[in-house]
């Protein structure tokens, strides 16, 4: 293989901030040091604070990460944090990945509307505004790319998680709708759906009744961890994806074929 | 595929990718094409019946369905102004795909970076399908 081909997949100049991307054993930290290790600079954005510690791990600056604290719930937090992550990658975008998200489990009968709003408005809301927000600076770029996490809730209801579910059967709709938007004028929007991956909910149950009933209908025989997005992220990232654009790419292990 | 995954199996390793066309999930105005969709519509779907048994064998399946793509053997038709702006403007991006754009999922799919990425067809179409 050439050295060429490669170039299809080069993030090198690129600038990328990515949500949700506080914890060391998220989805979105590897998403995010994947991009790094591409060659993008990379703006991690959470509402804890641990954000500047694990930048700091990181390298900091010089080694092109940069923290970003803001709560996606409140409205003036978020266009705040957002500015700020554009001024630290010198006032251009090319790379969003919407990361953050957060999962409340409750029959639907008993669910509090104080918990529906809460999921609803960072798993969702913050999403469009996040991409409204990148979109004006992507448009007049004329490039970018708008990563979202979409999930197996996208395509399949699921139990005790109604807000969740809505959320994400949004995120993949939204997907498409702002892919039909803007991907005309170069800013190509996609969706990741990951399977049931081994995330810090689920680390340590994989062995109760729920958890295995999960296992066996991966046709993989294993859950997936977070390097499985590595590869889909940096593909969606780069130009190696420039004719792809309103999809909703699974990581799923082959589940939602079976 | 059955001589393939064999030794696919023994090798506990392997990726195979099978091509459709967007005319495996949508159809299209003109007529004689019944035969070739219902074809490509096989392909997605068999290509996720053996992803399903194959998986656990580390064996990953996985189908490019692009849409128009200009090769040699169709350009004449894209010198058809009409045929070519029709075309272009069923497609969000309004340009004729070209092969590069396929090189990269080609690529995703044949390497580790798609280690837990099997059963799916990838439509290449920039976002063709994602509107009405």
């Amino acid at each position: 293989m050439t050295n060429a081909i490669f170039e299809l997949f080069d993030l090198t100049g690129k600038k990328a901030l990515v949500t949700g991307a506080a914890k060391t054993t998220g989805l979105c930290y590897r998403m995010a040091t994947a991009l790094h290790d591409a060659g993008a600079s990379v703006v991690l954005m959470d509402v804890s604070s641990e954000v500047f510690t694990l930048v700091e791990m990181l390298g900091g600056e010089t080694n092109r990460y940069y923290a970003v604290q803001a709560n996606l719930i409140d409205e003036a937090s978020m266009t705040s944090g957002f500015e700020t992550a554009i001024e630290k990658l010198g006032g251009k975008l090319d790379i969003l990945v919407n990361g953050a998200g957060i999962q409340y489990r409750c029959d639907a009968i008993d669910f509090p509307a104080e918990k529906w709003m809460q999921v609803i408005n960072i798993n969702l809301n913050s999403v469009f505004f996040l991409s409204q927000m990148a979109g004006k600076i992507m448009l007049a770029q004329g490039s970018g790319r708008i990563i979202n996490i979409a999930s197996m809730t996208s395509f399949f209801g699921s139990k005790r998680i109604p807000a969740y579910s809505a959320s994400k059967g949004g995120i993949m709709q939204l997907t498409k709708a702002l892919s039909n938007e803007w991907c005309g004028s170069g800013v190509n929007v996609n969706a990741i759906a990951p399977g049931y991956m081994l995330s810090e909910f689920w680390l340590g149950k994989t062995d109760t009744e729920a958890g295995r009933a999960n296992s066996a209908r991966i046709p993989a025989g294993r859950w997936g961890v977070a390097e499985d997005l590595e590869g889909v992220t940096i593909f969606l990232a780069s130009k190696a994806s420039d004719y792809i654009s309103g999809a909703i790419i699974p990581v799923d292990g082959g589940y939602l074929g079976a | 595929m059955g001589e393939i995954i064999r030794v696919m199996r023994q090798q506990r390793y392997g990726k195979i990718i099978n091509l459709s066309l967007m005319k495996s999930l949508l159809g299209v105005s003109d007529s004689g094409y019944t035969a070739y969709c219902a074809s490509k519509g096989a392909v997605n779907i068999l290509s996720k019946q053996v992803a399903c048994e194959v998986a656990a064998d580390n064996i990953m399946v996985n189908v490019l369905a692009p849409t128009f793509i200009e090769t040699a053997i169709n350009r004449h038709q894209l010198e058809d102004p009409v045929f070519r702006s029709e075309l272009e403007a069923r497609i969000p991006v309004c340009r004729i795909g070209q092969f590069r754009g396929l090189m990269g999922q080609m690529l995703l799919f044949a390497s580790d970076a798609s280690q837990f990425l099997t059963g799916q067809a990838m439509f290449i179409e920039d976002g063709l399908s994602s509107r009405q």
